[in-house]
């Protein structure tokens, strides 16, 4: 709701809460297997991200460590997941602006980004491929050679991109100082991700708190410097950059071996020895009704998923179920600083802020 | 940053602050009865853990204690020391004291939680519901509070408006629990 004086916004107060579909009571009457699709069809946008928080956090209970593989390709799948959302981030945020043609250019990509998840998983968003112990399963043959055609090109689209916005006199016009949120007021709203780059600070999870493999790849984190709509914009493609380097990093590096830990009572049996192994059976068996179980204990795991912070805390109580699981989505807490960033601004800059805060909506009402 | 904060405090150091801490590779958990805003003011300004930033807030329930609920903020610091404020609640008194004037990031997050667990927080601007629908009854988080809740809505075709009505399932939700025979199985 927002309250105007002639076009001049006085107040603007986000009724949130129409898409709660009460993923958080969900969680805590399904097992953890049946627990990850949820985080898939949180923040519709960045699927792989938050199922991989999801998994870091029970992995984190079990104390178990993937494969150096998994984690390879894990790698590989968030920053695709990166490409993804910072594509519809600035292709919606442009088409908001009233620019059309990016949108169009940017969703050919993000259509082959979703068809690498279709060979991995078989869905082209909702992919449920990250697992607790490792991954799905393995990846199909070629695909990292496709992979490696892709970034190759898409460099390119991205210059193409840059081309249309980073000059243009509009672009600028609509997003320069439009949206301002200095350093000081980025911390005090929680603000994560690009939104706290875009602000100067130098803070992502990747590199102060390396998860899987982050710590072998070099990559550089981008900030702005005044903290408007423009730098947001400007972090955002850069971090696209960034993350074809890592993407690049992690193909040329990827190890053979396993996919998942060899725990049978962790990650599925194969599907060939269920044929002839009682044991396989089993286990298959006891792992899709009673689902593992998770020493009891509490943890709080967060990534840096492409919108900023997403963390994930879950209470184990011993059983197959957590007792609580909390999802920390960075969305809520940047929306709720759109009164602050929007006021005394005119009302159609309400719309560019919207796009530089890059909102979906599944995870900011869970 | 966090490399200067490693070197002050290297990583598996134990930080004392009072109270019952228990410190962990630069993580501080406080359990604290009640939540002093001091200690939050002293997270937000001083050397040890400057930059106070403001994570989360959330809450938790567990029917089985007597302070069945938990509040537990989390806050960060720049140089990597994170800290968890736990604060249980029974449920007769269930209301604490609010961190909005310290943390803005925490209006929502507090807001949140009286939506879904019914804690109060005193000196809160504006606390109202926020995620459920206009009108909700109960608090939908607590262990009490049945999964599917108690009222379903559709459009009434004949009546040309929405109809609240309560819930009816053609099955119940079929909640297994399966007792296992053998001890803790994991790893």
């Amino acid at each position: 709701m927002v309250e105007l004086s002639g076009e001049a916004v006085l107040r603007a107060e986000p009724h949130i809460g129409l898409l709660h579909r009460g993923t958080e009571k969900l969680i805590e009457y399904k097992t953890y297997i049946q627990g990850l699709p949820y985080f898939d069809r949180l923040d519709y946008v960045s699927m792989m991200a938050q199922e991989h928080a999801y998994c870091l956090a029970v992995e984190n209970l079990l104390g178990v460590l993937p494969p150096v593989r998994a984690q390879y390709l894990r790698v590989i799948f968030l920053e695709l997941t990166r490409l993804l959302n910072h594509l519809l981030a600035v292709g919606s945020h442009a088409l908001d602006v009233g620019a059309l043609t990016p949108f169009l250019w940017v969703f050919e990509e993000r259509e082959k980004l979703m068809e690498f998840y279709e060979r991995v998983s078989g869905a082209r968003m909702h992919a449920a491929y990250v697992r607790p112990g490792g991954l799905a399963s393995d990846i199909p043959v070629g695909l990292l050679e496709d992979i490696y055609q892709f970034c190759f090109a898409f460099k390119a689209r991205l210059d193409e991109v840059e081309e249309m916005l980073t000059g243009n006199r509009i672009w600028k016009n609509r997003l320069i100082g439009v949206g301002v949120v200095p350093a000081e007021a980025a911390i005090n709203f929680g603000f994560s991700g690009p939104m706290l780059r875009g602000s100067g600070i130098a803070w992502d999870i990747r590199k102060v708190n390396p998860y899987e493999i982050y710590d072998q790849c070099a990559f550089d984190v981008f900030v702005g410097r005044y903290g408007d709509c423009y730098d947001r914009y400007i972090v955002r493609l850069y971090e696209m950059r960034e993350s074809l380097r890592i993407i690049k990093q992690c193909l040329e590096g990827l190890p053979a071996g396993h996919v998942k830990v060899d725990d049978r009572k962790l990650t599925p049996p194969s599907r060939a020895f269920m044929k002839f192994s009682m044991e396989s059976l089993i286990h298959h068996f006891k792992l899709y009704t009673e689902g593992f179980l998770v020493p009891s204990g509490e943890t709080y795991v967060s990534v840096e998923a492409p919108k900023g912070e997403f963390g994930v805390f879950v209470s184990a109580d011993g059983s197959s179920r957590p007792s609580r699981c909390r999802i920390r989505a960075p969305g809520f807490y940047h929306l709720q600083a759109i009164e602050y960033m929007a006021k005394g601004h005119m009302l159609a800059d309400i719309v560019t802020i919207i796009g530089t805060q890059d909102i979906v909506f599944g995870e900011v009402d869970r | 940053m966090s490399t200067s904060l490693n070197q002050l405090f290297p990583v598996n150091s134990t930080v004392v602050l009072g109270g019952t801490v228990i410190s962990q590779s630069c993580e501080l958990f406080l359990n604290l009865f009640r939540r002093p805003l001091s200690v939050v003011h002293f997270i937000q300004h001083s050397f040890i853990t400057a930059l106070g930033y403001f994570v989360d807030e959330f809450g938790s329930d567990t029917p089985a204690h007597s302070k069945r609920f938990k509040v537990t903020a989390f806050l960060r610091s720049f140089f990597g020391l994170t800290t968890f404020l736990t604060e249980p609640l029974g449920q007769k008194d269930a209301r604490t004291e609010t961190m909005e004037s310290h943390f803005a990031g925490a209006n929502w997050s507090e807001r949140e939680i009286f939506d879904m667990y019914g804690v109060l927080f005193y000196g809160h601007t504006d606390l109202r519901r926020i995620l459920t629908d206009y009108g909700f009854e109960g608090f939908p988080l607590r262990k009490d509070f049945p999964l599917s809740g108690y009222t379903q809505i559709r459009y009434d075709e004949t009546n040309r408006r929405l109809s609240i009505e309560p819930v009816e399932l053609n099955q119940n939700y079929r909640n297994f629990k399966f007792g296992n025979p053998w001890s803790s199985t994991h790893v």
